[in-house]
């Protein structure tokens, strides 16, 4: 994530995710949402994820990833290969919004991630995408982008 | 009982300080399934009127967290209770400048409120055999039927459709808990709120005399105006 996160941590935090929004953890999502509103324009990324307790586990690693949350609304989005009005951020709260208001409708998401685009870098999503090929469900598919960045000489090594 | 009564003693301890004062300090996955479980059990509470309220198994006082968000105007008088003295301590460090809520370690509430609630405290069973388990149970909902002037409320986790439960948890169907609950006064059952578990409220019969409100044992002794 843009050397945010040490690169090991980033397939974790991507499962912690994914995890979220599948099976038996999707039902409760959808709870969490009527109830509690986890995902709305009132709260950031930031927030919500950190209510439902998805970070990485170092101190660093967990701001690392909070900034790049608040990154996100410098991107541009895409939605079904067509560009958005929103921002990266603001257009992954209103999917999620949108989906988990459907209820026992509501679909799998699967977050990804794709080498960013300069000089915005894009949120794609698409719907109906199979990304597990083992599965026979289809989900709602969220890529962010990434940058590849080489951490300058003396800081982190993981 | 009392081998049981320490191995939940050590395990709260344990998670605590691992975990500190978080939802998985008290072996929650997250906040949002921890509060989603306290709006199930305060259902049982009347908010329009000034109340008190045991909860048996509070950790770290996250209840109090939920009770400012949601119900920041209400009247609780709060009592907190837990097995684990580190708990108990952590709590009180964290609500020390709140004047409605005291806590208490125990293994029984210790005292009488309007309401009493139960939140995730029976379905940690540690791999005891489950009918040692149950026995334990018995006390704890005998204890809070016997704490409580109005009712009490608590939660229990559904068996998996396939998959045998864990050995450290405790799983059943509302079968087996909603007659032995009925004793003590009516029972709803509340499921279906997207977790795998379900929740008990039981009211009690009211009272000939007493108003809801007056919660502490002595003010349930005064005469009616």
């Amino acid at each position: 994530m843009g050397g945010l996160v040490a690169d090991g941590y980033v397939p974790d935090v991507q499962q912690q995710i994914n995890a979220r929004f599948i099976g038996e953890a999707l039902v409760e999502m959808v709870a969490f949402q009527r109830e509690f509103e986890v995902f709305s324009p009132q709260h950031t990324l930031q927030m919500s994820l950190g209510l439902l307790n998805i970070a990485p586990v170092g101190e660093a690693d967990r701001r690392g990833f909070f900034r790049y949350l608040k990154l996100l609304t410098g991107t541009l989005a895409s939605v079904e290969g067509k560009a958005s009005r929103k921002n990266g951020h603001a257009q992954i709260i209103a999917t999620l919004q949108d989906n988990l208001k459907a209820g026992s409708k509501a679909m799998p998401v699967y977050f990804t991630y794709h080498p960013g685009e300069q000089p915005k870098g894009v949120v794609k999503i698409t719907t109906g995408e199979r990304p597990l090929n083992f599965s026979s469900k289809t989900f709602i598919q969220i890529s962010v982008p990434t940058l590849a960045v080489r951490p300058k000489a003396g800081k982190r090594k993981k | 009982m009392h081998e049981l009564q320490a191995r939940v003693r050590e395990y709260y301890s344990g998670t605590l300080q691992r975990h500190g004062t978080t939802p998985l300090g008290v072996d929650w996955p997250n906040v949002v399934s921890q509060y989603l479980r306290f709006v199930q059990l305060l259902k049982l509470c009347r908010f329009g009127q000034p109340f008190s309220l045991n909860d048996f198994g509070c950790g770290y006082g996250a209840l109090l967290e939920f009770l400012a968000m949601r119900h920041a105007d209400a009247a609780v008088t709060y009592r907190g209770i837990d097995i684990s003295p580190g708990m108990v301590g952590a709590a009180r460090a964290r609500w020390a400048g709140n004047t409605r809520a005291v806590f208490a370690e125990g293994s029984q509430c210790g005292a009488l409120a309007d309401y009493s609630l139960a939140s995730g405290t029976l379905n940690v069973r540690l791999g005891h055999p489950v009918a040692e388990w149950e026995a334990y149970l018995e006390a704890i909902l005998v204890d809070l039927d016997a704490s409580s002037r109005i009712g009490f409320a608590v939660n229990f986790m559904l068996p998996h459709d396939e998959a045998p439960a864990e050995a450290g948890l405790y799983r059943t169907a509302p079968e087996r808990w909603t007659p032995f609950c009925e004793r003590f006064g009516r029972v709803e059952l509340i499921t279906g709120y997207g977790l795998r578990e379900f929740t008990l409220l039981v009211r009690k019969k009211p009272p000939a005399t007493g108003r809801p409100g007056t919660g502490s044992r002595k003010a349930a002794r005064r005469s009616p105006r």
